[in-house]
């Protein structure tokens, strides 16, 4: 018969989610689930910890079909889709149920712009809430003008901001942030709490400003002629089992960065809650810096869309 | 089948003189085509290595070390240090392994070393009456002591990628690296007694004026050092600074090099840059390669099925490193093997700070080690000498780091003595 | 070949050209990096990424450099064994075949291009990132070219000695 002849197919997964982490325990759970429920028919296999190379370097791999999906980030799901963009705008999302809301609103939007470019958006994972952490206290918006604040090149969001708060941000690549915090050289960094764990930067800051300052969004998208390879009985398989485990991911991931804040606290670092008014400050300047940020990283019209879901969104929740 | 013929070909080939980055491009170009994946993926990786933010140190601290090595600067360190340490036997070859060290915790790079100051040094050792071949080892191999030193990039990278404390992982290659220089301080000391080296008596006059002659070279550690450690540098940062003083330096202040000089001074240390990364990007490509088809994790599930004891699996796992050093270099054994071995080293009740000396003692070993190590090629191509004979003179100094490297994988209590 | 002899010995020129140029340039900018963050608290966004790249055709060039003057690193220990004519046709082999791929590698390189300009990625610098990353094929071809020629000389060598 055909069925026992069917080609087994491997799918190749990249992630810079490091081997053991709790991202990478779910993701082999997805898999064990796929491979019984397809008989092994269908699998994947994954390179974590950023073995293949950061998020850019999967995506040319993706391209010439070395590997056939990965987890990515929001910056590098934005260079498949530029429109994703718009949910790393800063203090957008204030809660995690505003997330779902917006990107379930979304959801057909997006995955028609990776659709138009061959891939296949399978299902959102998550970075976290990004918030600052620092070696000097940064409770105002002019403490952070008068700090030396780290910021990561190829940007454009968060270059936006300093333009607008007219800070000269100090460029420093990943591995150089560490001795940068421990000379001096930089004084506030941000990233999602889980994150800050285990680049370990929370072990040379002394406050963490709990603010969430944007969201980061992250996605596993796989190339649709891969895809098409699978079987339609089998495909739906898969769709069921990503469906799953990619809910449990989101909350295994929301419950690490609930507890990071709790481990940093644990090791000294402070948390610092900044008044309203402040945070306020901190919003009306990222709400002018959108304003004069180009089309060509986000469209307008996708802001403003998402802003009418949040809109709905608060009114109803009222 | 095939493959055991491309193997055979490509190493007859480099045996007979075809240049290395040719015959690893070639063997990876070989893999990925039978393995039905677009070649650009070797290109990928080289340029993947090319824009590694770390790398810009390497061209600024080589054009900075040709710069001190064309200019009169040996000469006057020799004379400052011969009027200093000349009374002590073995005095000059001590001061090469302490500045070394210094220089390889700084930069992270052992072959920046060996470019940069090996230029200096080595004219420094053969003039003060040390055997050639003792002064080619000890450049060779020596340097790479620092790598346990802070602020070392592969002691950050495998707190990095392994996920241990940097702070703590500081402390614990401190005396395992004061163990590596004694050990090498006393052998230094041993041959330069038996080679005779002439020593000189000790005037303070002679010491005044050699300080007076070498004023301007003196704050270079501790403009790289001083630098890192306040702050006001990156490490790439430390290089550029280090490139401007010395330029000023040496065509300003003491003008031994004159401006028009430069263009040549500059194509002469670039073209060695140029050689050595061409062999850093071929080698990530082949370990892309090997991790795509996850050839360590195959060998490691070997391992785990076959060795049952804790002492045999460290005599393995230190056979295991050294050849991904010797093989894949420092920086790609990091970020490639750590991530896998964690785990099982943790099941056979390894102290993870153990496990990261450990492991960054046998990669400094093994990037000196022969057939491939990366140091002796770069020595080779620097002193301007065959390749064969700088594998004699590396051997008597690698034996030496292989007895402490067997001290310090089975007395965990010089990683971790400084921990509390 | 006198000819190419004429072009290589123009284009070797050119390259000690573009080094310095690009040495120097990576000093100054990586230098005004340090005066800014330390002087005046602050950085060029786009500084790291020009340095980078600096970096990336530094070396490539002076790669493609070290063809030229057989200064790429290798082992001959098993070429002294040979006498006189063996030895020119062993050199003449190792040549063509570094010939061969670095002309895959053009190729190959040549596609990277391809897919980074679909890609349409742009740089800090405000060019697109392909541009910056012309300089790959460009020294591939240069050295496939150079070590092309060498090893046609080896062979003449083999004709003229026979
Ligand atoms: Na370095
Ligand atoms: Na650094």
């Amino acid at each position: 018969t055909t069925l026992g002849a069917q080609k087994k197919v491997v799918i190749k997964m990249a992630t810079i989610a490091p081997d053991g982490s709790a991202w990478m325990q779910v993701f082999n759970e997805l898999n064990a689930d796929l491979m019984a429920k397809t008989d092994n028919r269908v699998s994947f296999r994954i390179y974590p910890g950023g073995v293949l190379g950061d998020e850019k370097d999967m995506l040319r791999k993706m391209y010439i079909g070395q590997i056939h999906g990965a987890a990515l980030l929001a910056p590098g799901l934005s260079t498949l889709m530029k429109d994703v963009n718009v949910t790393q705008v800063p203090f957008l999302f204030e809660t995690y149920d505003e997330v779902d809301y917006v990107l379930t609103k979304m959801d057909v939007f997006f995955k028609k712009g990776f659709e138009d470019k061959g891939y296949v958006l399978m299902g959102w994972s998550e970075g976290g809430f990004v918030r600052m952490m620092s070696t000097v206290p940064i409770n105002t918006l002019s403490d952070l003008k008068k700090a030396k604040v780290w910021t990561w090149e190829d940007a454009p969001i968060a270059q936006a901001i300093f333009d607008e708060a007219n800070i000269s941000a100090i460029p420093l690549s990943i591995p150089d942030v560490l001795l940068g915090l421990q000379t001096d050289m930089i004084q506030v960094v941000y990233a999602p709490p889980a994150g800050a764990i285990s680049l370990q930067w929370f072990v040379r800051t002394k406050f963490m400003t709990d603010v969430p300052l944007m969201y980061l969004a992250g996605g596993i998208v796989i190339k649709r002629e891969v895809l098409n390879a699978i079987p339609k009985a089998d495909l739906q398989l898969m769709t069921e089992s990503i469906d799953r485990y990619m809910t449990k991911m989101k909350d295994v991931i929301r419950k690490q960065n609930h507890e990071a804040i709790a481990v940093m606290e644990k090791h000294g670092v402070k948390i610092l809650k900044p008044a309203r008014e402040e945070i306020e400050k901190f919003k009306s300047l990222s709400n002018a810096a959108m304003q004069r940020l180009g089309n060509n990283v986000l469209s307008k019209d996708v802001l403003n869309e998402v802003y009418g879901h949040l809109e709905a969104y608060r009114k109803e929740k009222k | 089948m095939n493959l055991i013929v491309a193997s055979a070909i490509v190493l007859l080939l480099m045996l007979f003189g075809a240049p290395i980055f040719v015959v690893i491009s070639g063997f990876t170009l070989y893999l990925f085509y039978t393995s039905q994946i677009d070649l650009s993926a070797v290109i990928i990786e080289m340029h993947r290595m090319a824009t590694t933010p770390l790398l810009v140190a390497i061209p600024l601290f080589t054009f900075a070390g040709y710069l001190l090595s064309e200019s009169k600067a040996p000469k006057r360190l020799i004379r400052l240090s011969d009027a200093m340490l000349g009374w002590l036997p073995g005095g000059l070859s001590i001061i090469a392994l302490i500045t070394c060290a210094i220089f390889t915790a700084l930069t992270g790079a052992t072959g920046l070393t060996i470019i940069a100051l090996g230029g200096i040094l080595l004219p420094a050792m053969v003039r003060g009456k040390y055997p050639e071949i003792f002064s080619l080892g000890l450049l060779t191999t020596s340097g790479t002591l620092g790598l346990l030193f802070p602020p070392s990039l592969p002691l950050i990278i495998y707190a990095i990628v392994a996920k241990v404390r940097i702070d703590e992982l500081f402390l614990a290659g401190i005396l395992p690296g004061i163990l590596l220089l004694i050990l090498l301080s006393v052998f230094n000391v041993h041959r330069s007694i038996r080679a005779d080296v002439p020593k000189t008596d000790f005037q303070i006059q002679e010491v005044y004026n050699a300080l007076k002659a070498a004023i301007w070279e003196l704050p270079l550690p501790f403009i790289v050092l001083g630098g890192i450690y306040s702050g006001y540098f990156a490490v790439s940062e430390a290089a550029a600074t280090t490139a401007v003083y010395v330029l000023l330096v040496e065509v300003v202040i003491y003008r031994d090099i004159r401006w028009r000089e430069l263009p040549e001074i500059m194509k002469k240390s670039m073209v060695l840059v140029g050689t050595i990364l061409i062999i850093f990007g071929a080698a990530m490509g082949l370990t892309n390669y090997l991790i795509d088809d996850q050839i360590p994790m195959k060998i490691l599930g070997l391992f785990k099925t076959h060795i049952e004891n804790r002492y045999l699996f460290l005599v393995v796992l230190n056979l295991f490193l050294l050849a991904a050093g010797c093989t894949m270099g420092i920086f790609s054994a990091l970020l490639v093997v750590v991530p896998m071995l964690t785990p099982i080293a943790h099941a056979y009740g390894i102290h993870p700070i153990h496990l990261g000396i450990i492991f960054l003692t046998n990669l400094e070993i093994g990037a000196s080690l022969p057939p491939l190590g990366i140091n002796l090629f770069i020595a080779s191509i620097r002193f301007e000498k065959p390749v064969l004979k700088l594998y004699m003179a590396s051997l008597p100094f690698i034996a030496i780091l292989l007895v402490a490297l067997a001290i310090i994988t089975y007395l965990p209590w010089f990683s971790l003595a400084l921990l509390g | 070949m006198d000819s190419w002899d004429r072009l290589d010995e123009w284009l070797g020129k050119l390259e000690q050209f573009l080094l310095a140029i690009f040495l120097s340039l990576m000093i100054l900018v990586a230098f005004w990096q340090i005066v800014l963050r330390n002087l005046l608290a602050t950085g060029m966004p786009w500084g790291d990424t020009l340095v980078r790249y600096l970096v990336v055709w530094v070396g490539f060039i002076g790669a493609a450099l070290a063809a030229r003057e057989g200064k790429h690193i290798q082992i001959d220990v098993a070429l002294q064994w040979i006498p006189g004519v063996g030895s020119v046709l062993v050199q003449f082999i190792t040549k063509l075949f570094s010939a061969f791929i670095c002309g895959v590698l053009t190729v190959a390189a040549y596609k990277f291009i391809q897919n980074e300009a679909l890609m349409g990625d742009i740089s800090a610098l405000g060019c697109p990132v392909w541009f910056l990353q012309l300089i790959i094929p460009i020294t591939f071809a240069l050295m496939t070219l150079r070590f092309g020629f060498k090893s046609f000389r080896e062979l003449s060598t083999i004709f003229k000695n026979s």
